[in-house]
C-alpha cells in the first residue's frame, strides 16, 4: 500500500508545528524521520493516521483518508507511540490482542489468537506472555508495544522512536524485525530514531526534519554529510563508511548556534 | 525473534484459553453465590422462613408441579422481600458496572459515581425536594425524581466544564471533584436553614437505604439495566484500547472523546436511576470494579459483567447484615456497605503482589 501524504500542516493552538510536508511512502519501504528534538515529527507520524487532524491531503493507495472510517484506517496503519503505555491490570497477551481490535467485532477467533501469539513469538516474548505490563522492564514494554503493532496486520507500521527503551542488541534485533517486515510482507515503515547510526544502516530513505519544514531528504548516503548534519543539528560530526552505510561520529556542537 | 514453533505457540494457545476460562468461571460462580444469596436474605426477619419454604413460594407462581406453599409465606416472599432483594442484587450491579465504566473511560483508580459529584449532585437535588419542596413532581417522587435530575445536571456539567480545556480524562476528573464540593456546600447551606425534621431527612437519605423498594421500582431499574448493560458490554474493546492511552486508542479505529462522553453519560444514567430509589450508596461503585481487576484483570469484556456480579454480592450481603445485626433495628445499607467492604477491600490491596492498577 501506498501512503502519500501533500502539504500536511499542524498547529498547537497558535503555534504551527508542521509547515507544508510532503513525502510518499512505497510498499516495502523503510522511511527514517530523523531531526532535532521539537523539530515535529513525532507530531508528523500523529498525523498519518488521523490522531490528529492536519490540514493537507493524507491519501491510501490513491483514496483520501478523510473519507475512511477510523476503523478503516486503524486496518491500514498501526502506530507505536514514543510514551510507553501499561493498560490496566492486563497482561501482555491482552495487551497485544488489543492490535486485533479493528479486525473483530466482540468475540476472540482462533485467527485473531493465532496472530497475537505470531506476534509475541517474533517479539521474543513467550516468556513473558501471561505476566502483567506493570511487572515488566520498559525494554519489554517498548516490545510489546510492537507487538501489538504487528498482531494489527497493517500494510503500513508508523514507530516513533521504537527503539529508545533498548539496550543495543534488541535495538538491533527489533529493527532486523522491522526489516524482515518490510521485505517478506510489504510493509511500508516510517520511523522516527534520535539514533542517525541505526537511520543510516536500517532505512531506505531519509526526510530530515527541522522546525517543522523538510530540511532534506534522500538516501542515508545523499543525506548524512558533515555540512547538512551541522545545519540541521548544529554538531560537527566525522562521517566513516563501513560496508557503504555512513556511520556518524559526534565531535562538538558547531560554534554557530543551532538555531 | 524465532521462526514460529508450532509447539510452543500451541502452548500459548491453550494458556489463553484456559485463561478466558477462569474469567468465565469467576463470572458464573458469582452468578450462583447471588442467587444463594437472595434465598437466604429472603429468610431474614420475624416471620422464621426456611429457604425450602421461601423457593417453594417463588416457584409455585411460575411451575403448576410445585405445591403450593403457606400463605404467609406467599406473602412475606411476593409483597415484602423478594422485591427488596432482586432490587439490591440489581442496584449493586449496576453501580459495580457504573464504577468500573468511569475508571476505564477516564482511566483512574478514584473514579466513581460517588468522587466524581453525581452522587452530591443526587443528594443536593433531593434535599432541595425535602426542605424547599422544590421540583417537577408531587409526593414521594418529587424527591426520587428531583435526585436523578440532577445527577445527570452533573453530568453535564461535568461534560461542560472539561470541553474547554479537550474531553480528557484529567479534565473530566477535575470537574468532577470541583462539582463534588459545589454540591455538597449546596446541600450543606439547605441543611442549615431547614428544620430539624428536614435535616434528619436529609441525612437519612445520605446514609443510602433499600427500605422503600417497591415492584415498581425494581422494574424500572431492571428496564434501564436490560437496555444499557448489554450496549457497555458490546463495547468493551472501546474501554480496553483507551487504558492504553488516548492516541493508541485513536490509532486503533476508537473514536476516543466521543465514546468518554457517551460511556460517562450512560454511567450516569445508571448511578441516578438506582440513588434516586436509594440514597446515596457510595462505597461499591469505587471498590466493586477494584475486587473484579485484582481477581480476573483488565479486559473489560469480562470486568464489566464481573464488576456487576461482584456489586451484587456486596450489596445484598450487606443488606443482609444491616437486617439482622442489630435486629429488629435495620441498619441504613449505605453504612454497611463500607463496614464489610473496606476491610475484604483492604485485604486484597495489602495482599497483592502485582499491584492493583
Amino acid at each position: 500500500m501506498r501512503l502519500e501524504a501533500q502539504e500536511i500542516s499542524f498547529s498547537y493552538g497558535s503555534e504551527e508545528v508542521l509547515k507544508g510536508i510532503d513525502l510518499a511512502l512505497e510498499e516495502g519501504e523503510i522511511l527514517g524521520l530523523v531531526g532535532p528534538n521539537g523539530s515535529g515529527k513525532s507530531t508528523l507520524i500523529k498525523c498519518l493516521n488521523r490522531v490528529l487532524h492536519p490540514k493537507g491531503r493524507i491519501r491510501l493507495d490513491g483514496r483520501d483518508i478523510t473519507g475512511m472510517s477510523t476503523r478503516e484506517i486503524a486496518r491500514c496503519i498501526a502506530y507505536v507511540p514514543q510514551a510507553l503505555s501499561v493498560g490496566m491490570m492486563m497482561n501482555v497477551f491482552d495487551f497485544v490482542m488489543m492490535g486485533r481490535r479493528p479486525h473483530i467485532g466482540w468475540s476472540v477467533g482462533d485467527r485473531d489468537v493465532e496472530k497475537v501469539v505470531e506476534a509475541i513469538r517474533l517479539l521474543g516474548l513467550e516468556e513473558l506472555a501471561f505476566r502483567r505490563t506493570t511487572q515488566i522492564s520498559g525494554g519489554e514494554r517498548q516490545k510489546v508495544m510492537i507487538a501489538r503493532a504487528l498482531a494489527q496486520e497493517t500494510p503500513i507500521l508508523l514507530l516513533d522512536e521504537p527503539t529508545s527503551s533498548l539496550d543495543l542488541r534488541h535495538q538491533m534485533e527489533v529493527m532486523e524485525l522491522v526489516q524482515r517486515q518490510a521485505q517478506e510482507k510489504g510493509t511500508g515503515v516510517i520511523v522516527a530514531l534520535h539514533d542517525l547510526n541505526l537511520a543510516a544502516r536500517y532505512c531506505d530513505r531519509i526526510v530530515m526534519l527541522k522546525g517543522g519544514r523538510i530540511a532534506g531528504t534522500g538516501r542515508p548516503t545523499e543525506l548524512f554529510l558533515p555540512e547538512k548534519i551541522r545545519a540541521v543539528y548544529g554538531i560537527e560530526v566525522e562521517i566513516h563508511r563501513i560496508d557503504g552505510v555512513p556511520y556518524l561520529i559526534p565531535i562538538r556542537p558547531s560554534g554557530e548556534a543551532a538555531a | 525473534m524465532k521462526g514460529i514453533g508450532g509447539q510452543a505457540m500451541t502452548e500459548l494457545r491453550g494458556e489463553y484459553r484456559r485463561s478466558v476460562g477462569r474469567k468465565i468461571i469467576f463470572i458464573a460462580s458469582l452468578l450462583v453465590l447471588t442467587v444463594l444469596l437472595a434465598g437466604f436474605a429472603i429468610t431474614l426477619g420475624s416471620a422464621g422462613l426456611t429457604i425450602a419454604e421461601v423457593y417453594i413460594a417463588i416457584a409455585s407462581r411460575f411451575l403448576d408441579f410445585v405445591p403450593a406453599p403457606d400463605p404467609l409465606a406467599t406473602t412475606v416472599v411476593w409483597e415484602l422481600r423478594l422485591h427488596r432483594v432482586i432490587f439490591s442484587m440489581l442496584a449493586g450491579f449496576g453501580l459495580g458496572i457504573a464504577g468500573a465504566v468511569m475508571q476505564g473511560v477516564l482511566k483512574n483508580p478514584l473514579a466513581s459515581p460517588f468522587t466524581l459529584g453525581i452522587s452530591s449532585a443526587a443528594t443536593f437535588g433531593a434535599a432541595l425536594a425535602m426542605v424547599l419542596g422544590l421540583g417537577m413532581a408531587q409526593g414521594e417522587y418529587l424527591v426520587i425524581l428531583n435526585a436523578f435530575v440532577f445527577s445527570l445536571l452533573a453530568t453535564a456539567g461535568i461534560y461542560s466544564l472539561s470541553r474547554y480545556r479537550g474531553i480528557s480524562a484529567e479534565s473530566m476528573v477535575l470537574a468532577g471533584i470541583a462539582l463534588m464540593y459545589l454540591f455538597s456546600a449546596l446541600t450543606s447551606f439547605l441543611q442549615y436553614i431547614g428544620s430539624r425534621e428536614q435535616l434528619a431527612e436529609v441525612v437519612f437519605w445520605m446514609f443510602g437505604s433499600l427500605q422503600r423498594t417497591s415492584w415498581l421500582k425494581t422494574g424500572i431499574l431492571a428496564l434501564a439495566l436490560a437496555v444499557v448493560v448489554p450496549y457497555l458490554v458490546y463495547r468493551a474493546w472501546d474501554l480496553n484500547a483507551i487504558s492504553q492511552g488516548d492516541q493508541v486508542a485513536a490509532s486503533l479505529g476508537v473514536r476516543v472523546e466521543r465514546t468518554r462522553t457517551e460511556q460517562m453519560f450512560i454511567a450516569s444514567l445508571i448511578t441516578a436511576s438506582i440513588i434516586a430509589f436509594t440514597g446515596t450508596i457510595g462505597f461499591i461503585g469505587l471498590v466493586a470494579p477494584h475486587i473484579t481487576r485484582l481477581a480476573i484483570g483488565g479486559d473489560h469484556r469480562f470486568l464489566l459483567p464481573g464488576a456487576g456480579m461482584v456489586g451484587s454480592v456486596l450489596l445484598l450481603g450487606a443488606d443482609s447484615l444491616a437486617r439482622t445485626i442489630l435486629a429488629p433495628v435495620i441498619l441504613p445499607v449505605g453504612i454497611m456497605t463500607a463496614f464489610i467492604g473496606i476491610p475484604f477491600f483492604l485485604y486484597l490491596f495489602v495482599r497483592s503482589r502485582e499491584g492493583f492498577w
